[in-house]
């Protein structure tokens, strides 16, 4: 998984790409590192570059969750591509984050 | 175990077994490629060479024991096996390596793509990490616990006996479905007692996944073997 971070009005744009698995925990670290510094209360995570997110980038995701919530800070999903959309929707994410399309 | 018959004086050395086995009524060209290196290059040349059987010589250089099934119908065939070691099976995508395999043969459509390698990874991790490496927990709430649980998969993985245990795919299929089953060689687990994971769990949601995306579940061998189904 690759990632970039950028500044954008009222917080941050989190463009990912490649495939999310367990071996990509450390490189999703340093995107909480940059989620517990922001300014703002939007994480938009741009997932139109995602491939591919197993049970353990599920996991990651709501890790990033448990740090935005005492932050006030709002998550949003958006552009998943079909296959990394159906994993959204079988995980109920819907329920946890704002998911767009 | 190979295929072919078991005789009394059968030979306990690798490559006899393997010889023999060969020799049987199968003949030599049977699709079947043994080879000491496990990447996913090396497996990837032997499917699209139209090999539907790959073994991976442990670092000792033996066969694994598995059953290898005779298969007399092809090419094409209609079967795949994978048998790996787990430091061979965790450092590649094997689910995408079947599946690319599934398409080229026309097995799998292009829209049914994405779930079933979702189901089959998920499959292949939970035999590799919960099975074989004996890594039971999960990550938790806490953003660290991700980077100790890796560290518990790479201490695992250090261990020889450890990592040279097997993984084993075996996909075939017919005109209605593609089953898939993967077997691990780990304690075994009661797969009833896993429960509904909830929405914002950080871990243990991989079973729940498959049960969603597979048409059909079962788990045998104490779960150590887990079979799927998905209609095609």
């Amino acid at each position: 998984m690759d990632y970039a971070v950028q500044e954008i009005d009222g917080g941050i744009l989190v463009s990912l790409s490649g495939r999310m698995t367990l071996i990509d925990h450390g490189k999703f670290r340093e995107v909480v590192d940059s989620l517990e510094r922001m300014r703002g209360t939007r994480c938009v995570f741009d997932l139109s570059k995602l491939e591919f997110v197993d049970s353990s980038g599920l996991g990651m995701f709501l890790i990033a969750r448990d740090i935005a919530m005492p932050k006030n800070v709002e998550i949003e999903l958006r552009g998943a591509t079909e296959g990394v959309g159906r994993v959204l929707e079988i995980a109920k994410f819907a329920t946890l984050f704002t998911v767009r399309g | 175990m190979m295929g072919g018959d078991a005789g009394p004086n059968q030979p306990t050395d690798s490559a006899a077994r393997l010889k023999n086995f060969l020799s049987g009524p199968t003949g030599g060209t049977v699709g079947i490629v043994v080879s000491p290196h496990g990447d996913a290059g090396t497996i990837r040349r032997a499917l699209d060479g139209d090999a539907w059987c790959f073994l991976e010589l442990d670092p000792s250089g033996n066969l694994p024991d598995v059953a290898v099934p005779e298969d007399t119908s092809g090419p094409p065939w209609r079967q795949l096996l994978l048998a790996l070691t787990t430091g061979t099976a965790f450092s590649l995508d094997g689910a995408v390596l079947i599946c690319d395999r599934l398409v080229v043969l026309g097995v799998l459509a292009d829209s049914r793509r994405p779930e079933l390698e979702l189901a089959i990874h998920e499959a292949l991790s939970n035999a590799i990490i919960h099975g074989n490496l004996g890594v039971r927990r999960g990550a938790s709430s806490d953003p660290g616990s991700f980077d100790r649980f890796y560290a518990a998969v790479q201490g695992a993985l250090a261990v020889p006996d450890v990592a040279r245990r097997r993984i084993t795919a075996h996909i075939h299929w017919d005109a209605a479905a593609i089953h898939v089953s993967i077997t691990d060689e780990g304690r075994g687990f009661d797969a009833e007692t896993v429960l509904t994971v909830e929405p914002d769990a950080k871990s243990g949601r991989g079973l729940q996944i498959i049960r969603r995306i597979a048409d059909r579940v079962a788990f045998s061998d104490h779960g150590r073997c887990i079979q799927l189904s998905f209609r095609r």
